[in-house]
């Protein structure tokens, strides 16, 4: 693969990218072509995987996330094309003008070349900043030929839905060397956010020490998000060594997907449920309101992991305690 | 997020805000449908207020819950901006609306205002927590904050805040003596002066540039700034308010107040911490070293103008004195400009251009920052090269920009002017908070960061009102501009006395 894909020959690319975007510019308006990139992004997608949808979404995060993006094709036949190609992600600030690039490098590779990716891909990780790699498809995720590309990685993201098994996705993230992101953790966010904000003023909180049940429902089975919501609440709601038991129950909601969770103790009665028309429903005892329950498109998964390169403190803790109980339930 | 919720993931979301009830005086004005209805129904829908929360709104009008929630339901679907209107989050926000009609000046209305409190203190477990927000007359503040005083309702189990809106005070003495009044039941931690200029979020990212970055601060002084320059300007008149207008013009309306507090915020020395009484002690000590002029002083130093007449694509635009409710032969600035000195070791001999008025050709909030020319020309350029500036845009689109020179590509030495562009709806995807949500967030949370501290309203007095006596004894040649155009001659002049020209915007 380095022998057919030359990383000089992208750069160099790279920079007559940004020559013509410069030319394209108007002369009248005087204003330069601005380069956006606040990190690397490495895309590691299946040959067969939709090009259009990882192209959305990369289009969807430049604004918030701009970056120098490297979508890495795996084609797994033998003989599938080594080809790279790149191009820029503009969008028109104040005015219209075009003003802000990013850039983007596509390279398909034959699985087999997989092992030499790392060659490649490392001269062409911008300098001085972070190196994400977002790694699609399970197969890949788990793949020895990239280790190198992980070690080079500052975090490593992928979404353990798509995994054949809960325990599987968990195990293999929290015997990760690299930082890691789940974008099945990801989506718990609007939830652990209602959850919080509704106990967070002093009358509640006072009584979360009360706190002696605590509840999640999911359709099954059920998927990684289950299990990283019961360690979550686990983990909350830990007085020194003990543990509030904490149940997983099965709802009528679609395989894998959360429905509510509550907690129940003395003068608390508290919990989030998904709405049937849409939202939540958010209990402290006998005041109830709606809040909106979005689902979120990967581009806004991706922001928010995005927006973390350093410590995730609270994932990190309840990683491997949702490892273990979702290997506890599989036996 | 208090400290002790097991449920914080500061790195993932915000935290959340106390229980409380906002009663809002004046109710069933513009400011409560356009602005603070929006606001705080937007807060909830970001899950930002407590389930709990509840708004009780004061008025004379006599009106049902229902019908106050029918008319701020209309309010916050014509006026929510740059967000989606959802009917169940409106549902249930609404079920926390309530209505009183009563007289700010009897004392039935605040027993009755108690009970109501208490009832809903009850119901919707507030906490006893309430911020009263005075949407009134400026005349109403020292009343309102009487009447609840008298009723007890100033002090109890939670914590009781009280909002005032500009202006605070028409001079330095009427100042004091409001803050005296409202000070009789309110300590003065517990009022909160809302300025909503330093709710934008250009404005709190000024600090955010200045002391969050390294390498901006050692180019943050006299020299290498030359001058700056600080316009606030609106396209339109005084659109039927006139007869406030009259009372108040350009110079008290906007400089003694927004323009003065978004100065302070860009010479200000850096604070030890960001608690809002040490950000809020370093933009009094700034105000306290703006120059004062002396009266033989003014002339030099600021401008008035008023708009007249002007036939403006195709329609014709009145002049200020043919706006209603205003005097035929009217004295009052609809612009104002000033040249501000800060007297202190960072800033001696910088002039500070500032100027704001109505009727101007655009709409804009903008603070430039023009750097000194480089010492030599080595280029040799017979023109003058474009200077070096730092645009802060504060509206309509909130960012910062940076234009500096570079060579042209090609043989030979050319120079061009480039900007390097941050926009803030384009750099992060999140939507920028309106100033009125990021204000009520920090009043209910009791961040008084960005709140205008009594001891900051008499400094920016103390600059303004010789300039406002002045102006009193002066009998000017109005209108000296046309609607439309930048302003009155007079401004250029005082500019050009310096070598320097107002900015082409």
């Amino acid at each position: 693969m380095t022998a057919a894909i030359d990383p000089e020959r992208i750069l160099r690319d790279l920079a007559g990218l940004w020559r013509d975007l410069g030319q394209q510019d108007d002369p009248e308006s005087r204003d330069g072509v601005l380069r956006a990139c606040s990190m690397t992004l490495v895309v590691v997608a299946d040959g067969g995987d939709d090009p259009a949808g990882i192209g959305e979404t990369l289009a969807g995060l430049m604004r918030d996330h701009p970056s120098r993006a490297i979508v890495v094709r795996v084609h797994r036949e033998s003989g599938a094309p080594l080809a790279a190609r790149v191009l820029a992600q503009c969008w028109l600030p104040f005015g219209g003008r075009k003003q802000i690039c990013c850039e983007q490098v596509e390279i398909d590779c034959a699985q087999q070349s997989l092992d030499g990716l790392a060659a490649v891909v490392l001269p062409l990780a911008a300098a001085d900043l972070p190196v994400v790699l977002w790694l699609r498809n399970p197969d890949l995720a788990a793949a020895p030929e990239l280790d190198a590309l992980r070690m080079l990685a500052t975090k490593v993201i992928i979404d353990s839905r798509d995994w054949q098994t809960p325990a599987a996705a968990l195990d293999w993230l929290a015997a990760s060397h690299t930082r890691a992101g789940d974008l099945a953790w990801t989506r718990l966010t609007p939830w652990r956010m209602l959850l919080a904000h509704a106990v967070d003023n002093p009358g509640v909180l006072g009584r979360i020490a009360g706190v002696a049940q605590a509840r999640v429902t999911a359709g099954e089975p059920f998927g990684s998000s289950a299990w990283y919501l019961a360690a979550w609440l686990k983990h909350c709601l830990r007085r020194g060594e003990c543990l509030v038991p904490v149940r997983l129950e099965a709802s009528g909601a679609p395989p894998g997907a959360i429905s509510g969770l509550s907690l129940r103790g003395s003068g608390l009665d508290a919990s989030v449920l998904s709405a049937p028309e849409g939202g939540a429903a958010v209990r402290i005892n006998a005041v109830e309101t709606r809040s909106p329950l979005p689902a979120l498109p990967d581009a806004a998964l991706l922001r928010e992991e995005l927006a973390i390169t350093g410590p995730d403190p609270v994932y990190e803790a309840v990683l491997p305690l949702a490892a273990k109980l979702a290997r506890e339930a599989a036996g | 997020m208090a400290a002790n919720n097991p449920f914080a993931d500061p790195a993932r979301y915000e935290s959340g805000t106390p229980d409380c009830a906002v009663v809002i005086f004046g109710a069933s004005g513009d400011l409560t449908r356009r602005k603070l209805m929006p606001a705080l129904y937007r807060l909830m829908y970001e899950g930002r207020l407590s389930p709990n929360f509840a708004v009780i709104g004061v008025s004379r009008s006599p009106l049902s819950d229902d019908a106050f929630r029918s008319r701020m339901e209309e309010g916050v679907r014509r006026h929510l901006e740059d967000a989606p209107f959802d009917e169940d989050i409106w549902r249930s926000f609404a079920e926390g609306v309530f209505y009183m009609a009563g007289d700010i000046h009897d004392r039935d209305s605040y027993q009755r205002l108690r009970s109501l409190l208490a009832r809903i203190g009850d119901t919707r477990q507030t906490a006893g927590n309430v911020l009263f927000y005075l949407s009134t007359q400026p005349g109403q503040y020292a009343p309102v904050a009487d009447g609840l005083g008298e009723a007890g309702l100033a002090r109890t189990n939670g914590w009781r805040r009280l909002v005032v809106e500009k202006p605070f005070g028409h001079d330095l003495a009427s100042a004091r003596e409001l803050s005296a009044r409202l000070q009789r039941h309110f300590p003065e931690q517990e009022v909160y002066r809302i300025d909503h200029y330093l709710g934008k979020e250009t404005v709190q990212n000024i600090l955010a540039f200045r002391f969050g970055n390294g390498i901006f601060e050692p180019l943050w002084n006299r020299r290498y700034i030359d001058h700056v320059q600080i316009t606030a300007a609106e396209s339109i008149g005084v659109e039927g308010r006139g007869g406030y207008y009259e009372d108040a013009g350009a110079l008290r309306d906007m400089i003694q107040n927004h323009l003065l507090q978004v100065m302070a915020t860009v010479t200000m020395e850096p604070s030890a911490t960001f608690e809002p009484d040490a950000v809020r002690d370093e933009r009094a000590k700034l105000l306290r070293s703006i120059r004062v002029f002396e009266p033989g002083e003014v002339a030099e130093h600021a401008v008035a103008g008023q708009y007249g007449p002007a036939r403006i694509g195709g329609a014709d635009v009145p002049g200020y004195r043919e706006e209603p409710d205003v005097r035929p032969d009217s004295q009052t600035d609809t612009y104002a400009a000033v040249t501000f000195f800060v007297d202190n070791w960072r800033w001696a001999g910088v002039p500070f251009y500032v100027r704001t008025g109505k009727q101007l050709p655009r709409r804009v909030t903008e603070i430039a920052i023009q750097f000194r020319d480089a010492p030599h020309r080595v280029f040799g350029q017979a023109g003058h090269l474009p200077p070096d500036l730092l645009i802060l845009r504060i509206q309509p689109e909130e960012g910062i920009s940076l234009k500096f020179v570079s060579k042209k590509p090609g043989t030979g030495m050319q120079l061009r002017p480039v900007s390097m562009d941050f926009n803030y709806g384009s750099s992060f995807g999140e939507r920028s908070p309106s100033a009125y949500e990021t204000l009520l967030l920090d009043a209910i949370r009791g961040d008084a960061t960005l709140y205008t501290r009594q001891d900051m309203v008499e400094a920016s007095w103390r600059v303004v009102e010789p300039i406002v006596k002045h102006w009193a004894g002066e009998t000017f040649d109005f209108p000296n501009y046309a609607a439309g155009t930048w302003g009155p001659a007079a401004a250029d002049r005082m500019l050009a006395r310096r070598g320097h020209a107002w900015r082409r915007m």
